[in-house]
């Protein structure tokens, strides 16, 4: 049985049973993949001296909106009714939203492999970490929401009767991270 | 005592964001022409939401739950204004976080 987080001083302190550990670093592993963006043969190269001054979003073209819906949720856009503006925003946000949610989700993986060394499953996240974790596992629920069909509209999740077995434990997975997510961040705020 | 458990089927104490539509305009401050809005959201945990208010913008825990529970109950609201480059940076963070977060200007 997994664990909720306890606060040890500065650090936080949980345990995972050897699936959990498998299930969530497939599913980490899925997210990474979504994070990267698609290698595109076609737009231009950037210019490495650009982008070792971090001045990559100046050139080339601006990133398009992705295509998959994952990832259209985890890097949306910034302006609602101003197409431009939206464009202009991706173009200079782009490059670091995706590395910002690749280094969160490769925090946890590590923490994830950790706790599959361990003989207890535990896991030691040093406070200052615990941001990376937060966000990683929002991450990941917001791209089993997407998949789940979780919206405003949907009111709450599906039935569960309705789910085929794939789906089914996505639904698990999905509540299993709220219960996680949620102990980390009240351990967090000191409740 | 033992740290409270659950099995990878957790059964889920947390209340997510539920259903709201988009409802009002935010007011913003004449020097401050842009907004950073945040819209409600059916993944986002309201413990998780008051979390980022707290951690990104450092407000108390008081302020952070009263617009939490705005972005809950109005579908959105503002949670910061500024300049253009102020709020854009803000919007960044919120993404960054998985909040969704979109620029408004103050007409």
């Amino acid at each position: 049985m997994a664990h909720a987080f306890q606060r040890v001083g500065d650090r936080l302190t949980t345990q995972l049973e050897p699936v959990e550990q498998m299930l969530l670093g497939q599913l980490i592993d899925e997210l990474s993949d979504v994070l990267r963006r698609p290698e595109d043969a076609d737009s231009p190269a950037i210019d490495p001296l650009a982008k070792e001054l971090g001045l990559e979003g100046l050139t080339g073209v601006a990133p398009e909106p992705p295509d998959n819906p994952v990832a259209r949720r985890l890097l949306p856009d910034g302006y609602l009714d101003d197409p431009i503006a939206a464009t202009e925003f991706r173009r200079y946000t782009d490059d670091s939203l995706r590395a910002s949610k690749l280094a969160d989700a490769e925090v946890m993986k590590a923490g994830l492999e950790a706790a599959a060394d361990d003989p207890n499953g535990q896991i030691e996240i040093e406070l200052v970490e615990a941001d990376h974790w937060v966000r990683a596992m929002n991450d990941l629920r917001l791209a089993l929401g997407v998949e789940l069909g979780i919206t405003n509209e949907s009111q709450g999740q599906p039935d569960p009767s309705q789910l085929d077995e794939q789906m089914s434990g996505r639904a698990m997975l999905y509540d299993f991270l709220t219960w996680w997510q949620d102990g980390l961040v009240i351990a967090l705020m000191g409740e | 005592m033992d740290p409270p458990e659950c099995g990878i089927i957790g059964y889920v104490t947390a209340a997510p964001f539920e259903i709201a539509e988009p409802l009002t305009e935010e007011v913003t401050e004449t020097d401050k022409p842009w907004a950073c809005i945040v819209w409600d959201d059916p993944v986002n945990l309201m413990s998780y939401v008051t979390y980022v208010f707290m951690t990104y913008f450092h407000y108390s825990k008081e302020k952070s739950q009263q617009l939490m529970l705005k972005v809950h109950n109005e579908g959105k609201t503002a949670v910061n204004s500024g300049t253009l480059e102020e709020m854009e940076r803000d919007v960044a963070a919120m993404h960054s976080y998985g909040l969704w977060a979109t620029m408004e200007r103050d007409s």
